[in-house]
């Protein structure tokens, strides 16, 4: 899975250079994130913005990807589309993740 | 229309162009394929946007689910799934038939969406499965599955228009409904 990361501050922002989160690409994208993330600081923002199809699968590796990063470093989603936001918020997972409407939003907010 | 073959799927001769029939080999690559080719579909019959992008997320949990759980374990030489799918003024009404392992249908009826407190909870504490069941449910009609001789069949509308479930970051989410 393409993952592309960039430091701004004490962020890490990892933008998802692919369409599909799904059953088939979910294991890869939780290998590319620890890969990009690990040995790093700060909180990530994961820009969701040219993604348009997450699964059950997928949404379970997002969850996975957020345990990686352990208890003190958050995951924030940002810039999801319609149909990804429908899939977080039926099966509630909005609840768990910090959401911004964009990437600059979520640098701009205090990680809480 | 023309029996053809695309990447793995194959789509033959449905008898309007709101109707089709495509059989899907087992695997989450496959699925993938599939799906691509059932979104052409859907799209070249003009059906809503909204209803396709509800119905793909179905398709995808149904077909993985099949996939993951009846055919556990198993690859290369399984029946591919069949999936039938005509467009209505009610919505999308699809069939889909599989020869994998029965799942139990009370269990996937009636199961909700795995335990979750908003916030206080420890992360490690998060379900990382058992989204896919809650997600056919809530955005399904008519949800039923028969498994005889003939194979596992799993039947749902995917309605035309969705007032229950628009999608608004303002609103938390809507608590899983009882089947």
């Amino acid at each position: 899975m393409q993952l592309s990361l960039k430091e701004q501050g004490n962020w890490c922002v990892v933008t998802v250079e692919e369409r599909r989160i799904d059953a088939a690409g979910a294991i890869s994208f939780k290998e590319a994130m620890r890969n990009l993330t690990e040995g790093r600081d700060g909180p990530v923002i994961l820009d969701l913005g040219l993604v348009d199809f997450v699964d059950s699968s997928g949404l379970g590796a997002i969850v996975a990807a957020m345990k990686t990063l352990g208890g003190k470093r958050r995951l924030h989603l940002a810039a999801m589309t319609p149909n990804v936001e429908r899939v977080f918020s039926l099966t509630r997972m909005d609840l768990v993740f910090p959401i911004h409407a964009s990437v600059a939003a979520a640098l701009s907010s205090d990680d809480r | 229309m023309i029996a053809e073959r695309v990447q793995g799927a194959a789509i033959s001769g449905a008898r309007a162009p709101d109707v089709l029939a495509m059989d899907v080999p087992v695997g989450y690559d496959a699925v993938r394929l599939a799906l691509q080719d059932w979104r052409r579909w859907i799209d070249g019959v003009n059906a809503c946007s909204d209803l396709a992008n509800r119905a793909e997320i179905v398709l995808a949990e149904v077909l993985n689910n099949i996939t993951e759980h009846g055919y556990a374990g198993q690859e290369g030489g399984l029946t591919p799934i069949a999936l039938r799918c005509r467009i209505s003024g009610e919505g999308l009404h699809v069939v889909v038939i599989d020869q994998g392992r029965p799942v139990p249908a009370d269990q996937c009826l009636a199961r909700g969406l795995p335990p979750i407190s908003g916030g206080a909870q420890d992360i490690d504490d998060l379900p990382e499965g058992g989204f896919g069941w809650c997600l056919i449910r809530e955005l399904t009609r008519d949800l039923s599955l028969v498994s005889d001789s003939a194979g596992n069949r799993t039947r749902f509308v995917v309605p035309l228009f969705d007032p229950e479930h628009q999608v608004d970051p303002a609103t938390p989410a809507a608590q899983a409904r009882t089947v």
